[in-house]
């Protein structure tokens, strides 16, 4: 079976005034379709610069990637753009809504960049809405919804466009107990109907209730 | 990969996102930003119109109170239009015609207090126009008694009194006496001595004019029959006619005026429209002012596309997380960058449009009916419809690159650096 990710030998290095720093030195990995991967390490063990990596959001210094079998190293800006708007789907730690936009509008957007039209894009995103059972939050800015609210509204905009892959840069590091609960248990449940799902956490507890884990140190896979 | 991105869902995002950022906008950061469009396209019309209305208002003035709408002038060459009475008569039955006021015109010296004049002291006297008019057409044809500040008009019976321009006397003039020579001490109720050649004689200023064209302002007016008689002229032609229309429009000047040629009057009269008519200076002096209106306004022009662009930079900037975030979920670069150009569009256009409704609801009938009294015109302001909109498009097309820059600025920065908020 291909491997929905599949990264080849991936570092990535940064440098400032100068001095360069490693962050992953020579990452290789496979991820099924399907699978739901935790990517733990110490602060600073280069998970979270491997998240952006492999959703596109940066470019890898070396290596390669390849997301549904399709090498991404020779896509343009604007082809990656559109990657990640009609495959990919993005959890952020601190839920990255737009303050502007009201809860459906936020899940609405990428939809309508599909081209998709404003009364489909209302309906499938209320739906998305449902699912995380915020429907009747839909008219609340995000100034208006607790942390777990819009951390699901949040999921809500990753999963309306039915991405292949959905990536999570520590979901729960800004909610409480409950809240970090009820965001797993829907992580859960969309991993139970076939969602592939990359999350990064520090969390050993959460960690575990992936299928698998990635475990990095000074950026290397160290199991 | 096939291309999903159409440039329809890109507006579409545009419009969503912009318009949403203008409603979820601080309203009094919106309107802030509407007063300074809706001044800097009132700076833009108003500075410039005023400067020409200026002229436009000295230029309308020569042609309500003295030329008319067509000006019949004497040769260079010659004292009188010849065969004077057969071109008044062909005016007279002209169905277009409304009014006309034959002048003679004339040059003398007058001098007042000349009675106590000691044998060593300068004469109170200066040098002036003389014109002769038959007060009761000229004042349909000009309304000239509707110059009078002082004193009362013309009678036609009046062999012994006389109408003096404002800018003759020294406590009438604009202009201060020390740059032209000016009558001392003389009022409504002086007399004057009038001088042409050898012929001299007293007169009662009756009533003091002043409309704000050089040409009556600067001229003494009697009765026709009494400056020809003084001058000694002998026959019934005069120098100068004002026609007035019933259509004051060019092109029923031009008909006119062809029909005039056509009799052939062209041949011992100079015959022009008051277009034509009008001094040279005037149009030198309008066209400077127009240039000079404009470089004042692009001032300003410049001043609001600073301001634009420094306020949706700081909104960008601000939200530069956002955009990154944006970005980052698969919106098109230029989707988020149109979304703040219709943002400044919003601006401009609600900013011009409040000011197209002061300069045209407000600001010019105010004017036209309250013009600025200026010492040498009644300012209007002029605001014609052409250049007024084609200003307004110019600040839309300001405002939208003052917009776009800095949006685009920030938009190209690195997508994770920005959702990291480096």
């Amino acid at each position: 079976m291909t491997p929905m990710i599949r990264a080849q030998n991936i570092t990535k290095t940064y440098v400032s005034k100068g001095i360069e720093t490693r962050v992953l030195r020579g990452i290789s990995l496979h991820i099924k379709k399907g699978e739901f991967v935790a990517i733990m390490g110490r602060s600073g063990a280069g998970k979270s610069t491997l998240l952006y990596q492999l959703s596109l959001l940066d470019t890898p210094t070396e290596g390669k990637i390849f997301l549904s079998d399709e090498d991404t190293s020779n896509l343009s800006n604007e082809e990656r753009t559109r990657f990640r708007l009609h495959r990919l789907g993005y959890v952020f730690q601190d839920y990255a809504l737009i303050p502007d936009l009201t809860a459906i509008e936020n899940v609405m957007i990428p939809l309508l960049m599909q081209g998709m039209s404003q009364k489909k894009a209302e309906e499938k995103s209320l739906k998305s809405l449902e699912r995380v059972e915020l429907s009747h939050r839909k008219d609340n800015l995000p100034s208006e919804l607790s942390g777990g609210e819009q951390q699901r509204a949040a999921i809500a905009r990753a999963v309306v466009h039915t991405p292949d892959i959905i990536f999570a840069d520590e979901p729960t590091a800004n909610l409480d107990t409950v809240s970090s609960k009820a965001v797993l248990d829907l992580l859960l449940e969309l991993h139970k109907k076939g969602q592939t799902i990359v999350m990064v956490t520090h969390e050993e507890e959460y960690g575990a209730l992936a299928e698998r884990i990635i475990r990095l140190s000074d950026g290397v896979v160290v199991s | 990969m096939k291309r999903i991105h159409t440039f329809r869902s890109v507006i579409r995002v545009a419009f969503f996102l912009g318009i949403r950022q203008i409603r979820r906008a601080n309203p009094w950061t919106t309107v802030l930003i509407i007063f300074i469009m809706a001044l800097t396209f009132l700076n833009l019309v108003v500075v410039s119109g005023i400067l020409v209305g200026l002229i436009e208002g000295s230029e309308s003035a020569y042609k309500e109170k003295y030329s008319g709408e067509i000006f019949i002038t004497k040769p260079q060459t010659k004292d009188f239009i010849e065969n004077s009475p057969a071109l008044l008569s062909v005016l007279e039955n002209l169905p277009e015609v409304k009014a006309y006021s034959p002048r003679i015109l004339s040059g003398g010296n007058i001098e007042a207090n000349y009675h106590n004049r000691l044998i060593n002291v300068a004469p109170n006297s200066v040098s002036a126009g003389l014109s002769g008019i038959d007060p009761i057409l000229e004042d349909k044809t000009t309304g000239l008694s509707e110059g009078i500040v002082r004193g009362i008009y013309l009678d036609p019976l009046d062999n012994d009194g006389v109408l003096v321009g404002s800018n003759l006397l020294e406590q009438y003039s604009v202009v201060p006496g020390d740059i032209i020579s000016l009558l001392k001490n003389t009022d409504i109720g002086s007399k004057i001595l009038i001088t042409i050649g050898g012929s001299s004689k007293e007169y009662t200023v009756r009533g003091i004019l002043n409309l704000k064209v050089d040409d009556i302002t600067l001229r003494v007016f009697m009765n026709k029959s009494e400056l020809r008689l003084l001058s000694g002229g002998q026959n019934a032609n005069v120098s100068q006619i004002a026609v007035r229309l019933k259509n004051p429009t060019e092109t029923s000047a031009l008909f006119v005026k062809n029909v005039l040629l056509g009799n052939g009057f062209g041949d011992t009269a100079n015959i022009k429209t008051w277009i034509e008519a009008q001094p040279k200076f005037l149009k030198d002096i309008k066209v400077t002012f127009a240039i000079l209106g404009n470089a004042i306004s692009s001032i300003g022009l410049v001043v609001a596309a600073i301001t634009l662009f420094i306020v949706i930079f700081i909104n960008a900037i601000t939200r530069r997380r956002y955009i990154g975030i944006l970005k980052g979920i698969g919106i098109d670069e230029f989707a988020i960058e149109l979304s703040y150009v219709i943002q400044s569009f919003f601006y401009a256009v609600i900013g011009t449009t409040i000011g197209l409704i002061a300069v045209y609801g407000f600001l010019v009938p105010s004017f036209l009916a309250h013009p600025i009294d200026f010492p040498f015109s009644d300012g209007i302001l002029v605001a014609p419809i052409g250049p007024t909109f084609f200003k307004v498009g110019l600040l839309v097309l300001t405002t939208i690159i003052a917009g776009y820059i800095p949006a685009k600025m920030i938009v190209r920065r690195n997508t994770l650096e920005a959702i990291l908020g480096k």
